[in-house]
């Protein structure tokens, strides 16, 4: 009687027990590990999570097993992308593409190898030293994409985990047929990213792994959807050549100017009074991006997203003003922006920021607010703009805007858009020639559609980014000599005129400088 | 110091002006012996300060122009029916980068010292051709 409790109470351990670790297997959640990619190279130690993870202890074969079997066969990996660094790279938007990897599998006397892998996302993309374009698997991800998975446990709840690697573990993608993982000795992952040719610029700027690190988890398939759903960066990332699950990538970009340069906008601010001509007041470069899908219904491209980004250059005024950056469209548009602004030389953004705003009707986007503030040195007036005053960096701002419905982009007026101030302390707006104010409050609003003074010279200019601003109270004619010539007879002489400053006029502050 | 210059320029253009005037109805004038012809003034440069010149309203201050550029159409030369294109200045920075649609003119707005663009047109397919042509603007 006895032996039989006893075996009875045995064998109801041992039934709790495995129905426990049934359990336990059945539900593994997202696991960061402890290695992680540096400088496009990584060796994962499968069994060591990370020493923030929480779970604690060491993984084993059955953890993997465990995986495997949740997914249906593959081990499944997410990376928190870390490269805003190049190209059109940004906090929002950020890519590496991965050149091989392979999943290394120990068990007593036998290793097996599997290197077939997908993600949801390709690019075309040239390796350093060439520049044929060869289509690899991408990864794409974003800062601040705070994920909320539906267990705190996951250690991808509030992080920026956002680009997932299916590893296949059939017998197409083995060295040989993978046994059961639960004996293994140890696993690990090798992973090479692409070493791109980033002087070609973008696709292959966009996807360099030169920033880094790049933490790496395994991933549930509780957490998969969180992820895939977010699809993080990829709205904003260049040439997405979209796999699977992958909705919103746009087919095109155009930019205006470029992808690396910028339109640079200075206002004279004393309107309607003639100004100084110094043409320094605000400096602000500025370039936008427009996200475009092809509509093979209608057979037209259409407009399914906005960014814009920019940087304050120089500010030589007593007054303060107000910055805005207008689209006109023809069509109303809806639509959520995003804006950022962020500190000096960081990718810390200003407290308050980023901000969401709907937009309904024309796409007007105060984008600078009191740029006093903004751009100040203790104890001086002006910024950027005096003979003997060391330069200073200035704040950088950038949009998106993601339109509700898309719009054709014949809808959408030509560059350089409508930049403008509104002068705090007169209440004026100031445009570029030929725009119209815009401000219900506006002093100015609907009754001057030329922004040209007595003389017939504009209250705002816009130049290519090789131009550098006259020095406070310098006119820009003096500055620039040959820019009369050009006003009063264009030609291929003098219509470059920005590119031939008086060296000693100008405050020389070029945009390697003013866009860190 | 710019206002003195202009109100000192104003002073001497009236003053030249007036001056002629006067010469011209003094030489009428009989009674009195005409004076030595003055040496013609030396005309006022002008400088090339905004503040000492005008420009007609109509002028336009543009630093950049539009080009709306008709692609290339090289599909012919594609079996893959995914084409992209990169269209760039020479430094690399893109002007445009995605679906290659040569039906589609493409509108650029470019600085006045940029005369000629790049355009790579490309696909997945390893067998099709990479190409890459210069565009004059």
């Amino acid at each position: 009687m006895n032996l039989m409790l006893k075996l009875t109470t045995i064998s109801l351990s041992l039934i709790a027990l495995f129905l426990y670790s049934s359990t336990a297997i059945a539900t593994p959640v997202s696991i960061k590990l402890q290695d992680n990619i540096a400088q496009g190279y990584g060796m994962i130690n499968l069994f060591t999570p990370h020493n923030t993870s929480k779970t604690t202890g060491q993984l084993n074969g059955q953890t993997l097993q465990a995986l495997r079997e949740q997914h249906g066969g593959i081990l499944a990996f997410v990376i928190d992308v870390n490269e805003a660094a190049n190209g059109t790279e940004k906090a929002a938007s950020q890519g590496v593409a991965i050149a091989d990897a392979t999943l290394i599998f120990n068990f007593p006397g036998n290793v097996v190898r599997c290197g077939k892998y997908t993600t949801s996302t390709a690019s075309l993309l040239a390796i350093s030293g060439q520049t044929t374009r060869v289509e690899y698997p991408t990864l794409i991800g974003a800062t601040g994409s705070n994920l909320i998975t539906p267990s705190t446990n996951s250690d991808l709840y509030g992080t920026d985990f956002s680009a997932i690697m299916r590893m296949k573990l059939d017998n197409e993608g083995c060295t040989q047929a993978l046994p059961n993982l639960s004996t293994l000795t140890s696993a690990f992952l090798e992973i090479h990213f692409v070493d791109t040719n980033t002087r070609l610029g973008d696709p292959e700027a966009f996807y360099d792994f030169t920033n880094g690190p790049e933490d790496i988890a395994l991933i549930s398939t509780v957490d998969v959807p969180v992820v895939e759903q977010k699809q993080a960066g990829i709205a904003e990332a260049p040439l997405v050549i979209a796999k699977s699950q992958v909705t919103n990538s746009v087919t095109s970009w155009q930019y205006y100017p470029s992808d690396g340069s910028y339109y640079v906008v200075s206002y004279e601010d004393k309107y309607p009074v003639r100004g100084d001509y110094d043409f320094n007041d605000l400096v602000v470069g500025y370039r936008v991006g427009i996200g475009i899908v092809y509509n093979s219904t209608l057979q037209q491209n259409q407009v399914t997203s906005i960014v814009a980004t920019g940087y304050m250059i120089a500010r030589g005024s007593e007054y303060t003003h107000d910055w805005y950056l207008r689209i006109p469209v023809n069509t109303p548009v809806q639509g959520t922006v995003t804006k950022n602004l962020f500190v000096e030389n960081s990718i810390a953004q200003v407290s308050g920021f980023p901000q969401t705003q709907t937009i309904t009707g024309d796409i007007n986007i105060q984008v600078l607010k009191n740029t006093k503030q903004l751009m100040a040195v203790t104890g001086q007036s002006f910024v950027n703009t005096l003979a003997a005053q060391p330069l200073v960096q200035g704040k950088k701002f950038s949009f998106a805007l993601n339109l509700d419905t898309p719009i054709l982009l014949s809808e959408i007026a030509a560059p350089p858009y409508d930049p403008y101030l509104h002068v705090n302390q007169t209440n004026y707006e100031i445009h570029l020639p030929g725009n119209r104010a815009q401000l219900a409050t506006s002093a100015n609003l609907a009754s001057d559609t030329t922004f040209k003074d007595t003389n017939g010279f504009p209250y705002a200019l816009l130049a290519p980014d090789d131009w550098h601003p006259p020095l406070e109270g310098t006119d820009l004619g003096l500055a620039y000599t040959k820019f009369i010539d050009y006003t009063a007879t264009p030609n291929n002489s003098n219509e470059t005129w920005y590119l031939s400053p008086t060296l000693e006029k100008i405050k020389t502050i070029g945009r390697t400088f003013w866009g860190w | 110091m710019k206002n003195s210059l202009m109100i000192l320029t104003t002073c001497l253009v009236i003053g030249c002006g007036g001056g002629g005037s006067t010469g011209t109805s003094t030489a009428t004038a009989s009674s009195i012996a005409a004076p030595a012809p003055a040496p013609a003034p030396a005309p006022i440069p002008k400088t090339s300060a905004l503040t000492d010149n005008k420009t007609p309203i109509t002028t336009k201050f543009q630093q950049f122009e539009t080009f709306v550029s008709q692609l290339p159409d090289k599909t012919a030369q594609f079996k893959d029916p995914k084409i992209y294109i990169k269209v760039y200045v020479t430094d690399g920075h893109s002007l445009y980068l995605g679906r290659y649609d040569p039906k589609t003119p493409l509108s650029l707005h470019l600085p006045n010292h940029i005369k000629s663009i790049k355009v790579d047109i490309f696909s997945a397919t390893s067998t099709d051709p990479q190409l890459t042509e210069e565009i004059r603007l």
